[in-house]
């Protein structure tokens, strides 16, 4: 019978020491570490959080130089080849009207990660403004805010996307803009929790008293306290996001053809032909879109433990 | 303890008009409905009176918050007005969508509450060890594989390639049989079962392992417990609480999984249906469906706040 004993504290670190160590150690040198540098070495102890590092960087790297090595054209319709197999001409073959696939892929990859990411920095920037007025003003403003929280929050944020390009149309702006409106709310939460704990420490207190306005307040002293949390909640509203797009794209309603989105790639797929005879339309840029989350979920998670070690 | 509900149900009431009136605004500004049910032609042809008429005929002559209350009116009482596209019942078109819908959002939860009990208290108990973290894996595999992708995998393995399974439709045109019906649940059911019961196990994870290091799990294990009645007797009945509000929590989710779930598996709910008519801008039909939605998700979240009141007698009532 055992108890279940948390066997996993993390061990000593070694490296920073106080200074003028202990003289046994006279001889070795010490290291001075960042508290950036020692989360990175938290980080890279974490294999899974590593290797996909690794993966990501490469997708990335992939999809931004390759077309400049190699000669890709998503957009020029192959008549005689239209949904030819893979071949050593067309690496993944053709889709439905002849264009290449892997073409498609590599330029649908910028598209599809340059949205996501950049609609989750606009997110996280939204909901960390919301979240520090709601924090430090308090009173009415943050009831306000939170009541907005609780509408936005309770709708399915597909349901709501497809309804408003449904209806006004869309374009990458608005989706973009979109997925914005309807993600804030985790991360507003997060800084307003943080900010809401801090708000009357000492510090903050004889800021206050020396005369400090809330601007000051909310850049100098309350935001930085939430900046690893909110980097944590920047990389996986990257994974979230990028599977809304695809999602989106994928119902219709995001990135329009002819311009290529892994999501909107997967179209294909509605039709049963496609599935069952012809696979390379679909488990390329499927597998693109799951590597991708899979990856920066990982990222996300190692993160988390890096930056803040309480939580392990 | 009244007094808390009341002031609880309140405030849901006050986010649900603030979602109607955010709704009914927005589909207002997106475009001229007259320009949507007139042809083209006779649109930009037809005489002034012609289009008043029609104005007229759909109540669009009136001022914007007149429009708003008066439909807000028929909506108690139960008209939903009729669809742009074809002129139906809004109420009967959504009526006939909402039973599969509930089918298979309800199998599916139960698949996935199951999945995520099972195997989250066999990660928690194992935690740190093969078992865990090859369960852990593969959650965090189904939370990043996006569940229309799965669910044409699934298609292709086990329609296309094995032939097991139907992969469209909730029946066999011309056949009534149960089992039929039943073949048709699997692909659907299990995909989205799986693609939501990821989220919630990591969650049980989570409160399994906050709970079994808890004092009276060592008091249990003291007076010689075995650890199998342990779990099942206390742990499990204290994680029930967390859990059962976690699961209310995430309706949305749900309902935004069966959209894409419904899409790929020809499955005919109100998923398939909301796609189908956002491409035409109906909006009578998409305000209905996104007052229905609000409806539903803030109905859960109250119920989940009730439960986690009722349940937990340490929750104090403010």
């Amino acid at each position: 019978m055992t108890l279940p004993v948390d066997t996993t504290l993390p061990a000593a670190e070694p490296g920073p020491t106080a200074d003028g160590g202990s003289n046994a150690l006279e001889g070795l040198s010490v290291k001075r570490r960042s508290p950036a540098g020692l989360a990175w070495r938290r980080f890279l102890r974490n294999r899974l959080a590593a290797v996909a590092l690794v993966v990501m960087a490469i997708l990335v790297l992939g999809v931004i130089f390759l077309p400049m090595f190699m000669n890709l054209d998503p957009y020029t319709v192959d008549p005689l080849n239209i949904r030819a197999k893979p071949s050593a001409e067309h690496l993944l073959g053709t889709d439905n009207v002849g264009r290449d696939v892997f073409a498609r892929l590599v330029y649908g990859g910028r598209v599809s990660l340059g949205v996501g990411i950049s609609a989750a920095v606009v997110t996280t920037v939204l909901g960390s403004i919301i979240g520090a007025l709601a924090g430090t003003f308090g009173g009415w403003v943050d009831s306000v805010l939170m009541r907005m929280a609780d509408v936005f929050m309770s709708f399915p944020s597909i349901v709501a996307m497809i309804i408003v390009i449904g209806i006004f149309g869309g374009n990458v702006i608005v989706l973009i803009g979109l997925l914005a409106l309807f993600n804030w709310i985790s991360t507003a939460r997060v800084v307003r929790a943080v900010i809401l704990s801090l708000r009357e420490r000492e510090y903050v207190q004889a800021s206050r008293a020396f005369g400090a306005k809330p601007g000051w307040l909310i850049t100098r002293h309350l935001l930085p306290a939430a900046l690893s949390q909110v980097v944590v909640i920047l990389t996986l509203e990257v994974a979230g996001l990028t599977l809304s797009e695809a999602a989106l794209s994928f119902l219709g309603f995001g990135i329009q053809p002819p311009t290529a989105s892994w999501g909107n790639m997967l179209q294909a797929a509605q039709q049963y032909t496609v599935i069952s005879s012809m696979p390379w339309l679909w488990l390329p840029p499927g597998l693109c879109i799951a590597i991708t989350v899979l990856s920066i979920n990982f990222i996300g998670d190692g993160l988390r433990d890096a930056l803040d070690p309480r939580q392990r | 303890m009244g007094a808390y509900i009341l002031r609880r149900l309140g405030s849901s009431v006050v986010v649900f008009f603030i979602i109607t009136i955010i709704i009914f605004t927005m589909l207002r500004l997106a475009g001229d409905p007259v320009a949507m049910l007139v042809p083209p032609d006779q649109y930009n042809t037809g005489t002034a009176e012609f289009l008043a008429q029609k104005r007229h005929e759909l109540g669009l002559d009136r001022a914007i918050p007149i429009q708003y209350l008066a439909w807000l009116g028929d909506v108690f009482r139960g008209d939903l007005g009729n669809s742009i596209k074809n002129g139906r019942p809004v109420s009967e078109i959504i009526g006939e969508r909402v039973g599969p819908t509930v089918e298979l959002i309800g199998l599916a939860l139960i698949l996935a509450i199951l999945i995520a009990l099972i195997f989250g208290t066999w990660a928690a108990v194992r935690k740190n060890r093969t078992a865990d973290y090859v369960i852990t894996f593969i959650s965090m595999l189904a939370i990043s594989t996006p569940g229309f992708f799965a669910g044409i995998l699934a298609i292709y393995v086990f329609s296309v390639k094995l032939g097991w399974l139907p992969s469209a439709g909730m029946s066999t045109t011309g056949v009534h049989s149960t089992v039929d019906q039943l073949k048709h649940l699997v692909l659907p059911v299990t995909v989205l079962g799986l693609s939501l019961s990821a989220g919630l196990l990591r969650f049980v994870r989570g409160t399994m392992i906050s709970e079994l290091t808890a004092d009276y799990i060592r008091t249990a294990t003291a007076k010689g417990l075995s650890k199998r009645s342990t779990i099942v007797k206390h742990v499990l009945r204290n994680a029930l609480v967390p859990i059962l509000t976690y699961v209310m929590l995430q309706i949305p989710l749900m309902v935004a999984g069966a959209v894409l779930i419904e899409q790929i598996f020809a499955w005919p709910g109100m998923g398939s249906m909301i796609v189908d008519y956002a491409a035409n801008s109906d909006y009578p039909v998409l305000i209905a469906v996104g007052m229905l939605t609000a409806i539903v998700v803030l109905a859960a979240n109250f119920l989940a706040d009730l439960l986690y009141t009722v349940l937990d007698p340490r929750v104090s009532l403010r």
